[in-house]
């Protein structure tokens, strides 16, 4: 996980593509910068390092390929045209998926065939599943029993949790963000970051066949 | 409180190692391609306008120098221009004795103790006269000693011609032409040899304007008076002596003040006085006849007139 860089400066290229070869030396915010100063294969490092994690979040998030595919594509152009606007100060990873969070807001926004979906429900049966239930036959408790044969239980079971839940869970395991990270991405207290992560490993833990 | 931290546990370890083995989704290689050809896209959009950024400016860092030199060379076009045009527009003999013209003549005795670089500048001169301009100031300056030293020639050897010949085109003389010591009111740098202030009504020497005329009485003015041509004083008597009747041997011209018209009315016509006409130099000639006086306005050649209010 990359980790918090100071001031990083513009790494030399030869080094960079040393360290490409060696593993994650360089910080994605000197990555980043070295981009804003006009090294191109620096943003290939850093897309290479979370080009999986975005897609999956918004994937978990839409449940369609496709549509996660474009939604994708919309957060990295849209951090491609704001790059000027990266602070190295800030965590790299907080504010890409910080936008993707919001990219995802706005598709459910313009979605029709979601009634309501909010990241700040966290009751039990919240307005995502209802709206997951909705828009996917799959996903209600039979098509679920079904997933959980035909995929991923994990990832049939993350699909039953509430959006807020889910979103904490994602934001964790696939953008590597810590409590407090997560907690100043949504504007929600820690506390409430922890109480959904708790609610989402013990969904998970059960659907796995751990009651603990 | 020592609750464990979520995602922490082994247990719950044990739910991220088996998320991430079944979560393995990845975007499509065409997706990826078109996302980084936009971001090589960016850098290069970027470098190109930066690029030209720094082309323009490295322009724009001439752009006051060449607005300066502009300026520099419009100004320059300009002061060349107008004054030719005056000229040619003017019948007067210069512009340097146009400008001089101008000066009123009661401000004469304050500018006559002007320094001599400041009283050789004619404080009324037309407002595109090259003033600051050292070879055009040169250029006048060598105009009005020409000018003042042909007049001085002639001042200085009428007395004899005007008794002999009476011609018409003469200057009125000096009576005493060994007095060539002829100190200036003024200090005229060009004809300082001369003892001539060239550019000034208030130029002429006391002994030169002693001898304007055979009939030129001094007055307060008088040390300050221009010599005029005696074929215009004769003119100037000879309508003195018929407005008033009187015997032409007994009107005496008392002061002569040069000036430059506004007009060819040589000023008598109000209406025209801010007509865009040339200047015509000439002189406020004063007259006295027996019983009344008169005040001539004339050019500096044939021309008099008195207007209808003097």
């Amino acid at each position: 996980m990359p980790g918090i860089v100071g001031a990083a400066p513009a790494l030399h290229t030869a080094r960079r593509m040393q360290a490409r070869d060696s593993g994650d030396d360089e910080t994605d915010e000197a990555l980043m910068l070295a981009w804003q100063a006009g090294d191109a294969s620096a943003f290939d490092l850093v897309y290479e390092r979370h080009r999986g994690g975005v897609f999956r979040y918004l994937l978990r998030h839409c449940r369609d390929r496709a549509t996660a595919e474009e939604l994708h594509q919309d957060v990295w152009l849209k951090l491609i045209a704001a790059r000027a606007s990266f602070d190295a100060a800030a965590r790299f990873s907080t504010w890409l998926y910080a936008v993707a969070r919001n990219r995802m807001i706005d598709h459910w926004r313009m979605s029709r065939g979601h009634r309501h979906v909010s990241f700040d429900d966290d009751g039990e049966g919240d307005a995502i599943g209802e709206t997951i239930e909705d828009s996917n036959p799959a996903m209600n408790p039979q098509g679920a029993a079904n997933a959980l044969q035909e995929c991923a239980l994990l990832v049939a079971a993350l699909g039953t949790l509430p959006a807020a839940q889910r979103d904490a869970f994602l934001l964790h395991v696939e953008g590597g963000l810590g409590v407090g990270e997560i907690a100043a991405l949504t504007a929600a207290p820690a506390e409430t970051i922890k109480s959904r992560l708790r609610y989402a490993y013990r969904r998970l833990r059960a659907a796995l066949g751990d009651p603990a | 409180m020592n609750e464990e931290m979520p995602g922490t546990g082994s247990v719950d370890q044990e739910v991220n190692r088996r998320w991430r083995e079944q979560s393995s989704e990845q975007p499509s290689g065409l997706l990826d391609d078109r996302i980084r050809a936009a971001a090589r896209q960016a850098i290069a959009n970027r470098d190109a306008q930066g690029g030209a950024a720094r082309r323009s400016s490295r322009w724009t860092r001439f752009v006051p120098l060449t607005a300066a030199a502009s300026v520099a060379l419009l100004a320059v076009g300009l002061v060349r221009l107008i004054p030719r045009e005056e000229y040619q527009a003017s019948p007067g003999p210069d512009v340097a004795r146009q400008g001089e013209a101008r000066v009123p003549a009661s401000r004469a005795p304050a500018e006559a103790e002007l320094p001599a670089d400041q009283a050789t500048e004619p404080s009324s001169v037309p407002p595109l006269l090259p003033a600051g301009r050292p070879d055009a100031e040169a250029r006048n300056g060598e105009s009005m000693a020409r000018r003042d030293r042909a007049h001085l020639t002639e001042l200085l050897r009428a007395p004899a011609l005007e008794q002999e010949s009476g011609r018409a085109d003469e200057p009125v003389t000096h009576t005493d032409t060994s007095d060539r010591n002829l100190t200036p009111q003024t200090t005229a740098q060009p004809s300082e040899a001369f003892g001539v202030a060239p550019r000034s009504n208030v130029t002429a020497p006391a002994a030169a304007s002693a001898a304007i005329s055979e009939g030129v009485r001094r007055s307060s003015t008088d040390a300050l008076a221009p010599a005029i041509p005696a074929a215009l004083a004769a003119q100037v008597r000879g309508d003195a002596a018929h407005r008033t009747g009187a015997d032409p041997a007994s009107i005496r011209i008392i002061a002569v003040e040069s000036t430059a018209w506004p007009d060819a009315a040589l000023g008598c016509d109000p209406r025209r006085e801010h007509a865009q006409e040339a200047l015509v130099p000439g002189y406020v000639v004063t007259v006295e006849a027996p019983g009344t006086t008169l005040r001539y306005h004339t050019d500096d050649r044939d021309r008099i007139a008195v207007c209808g209010d003097e």
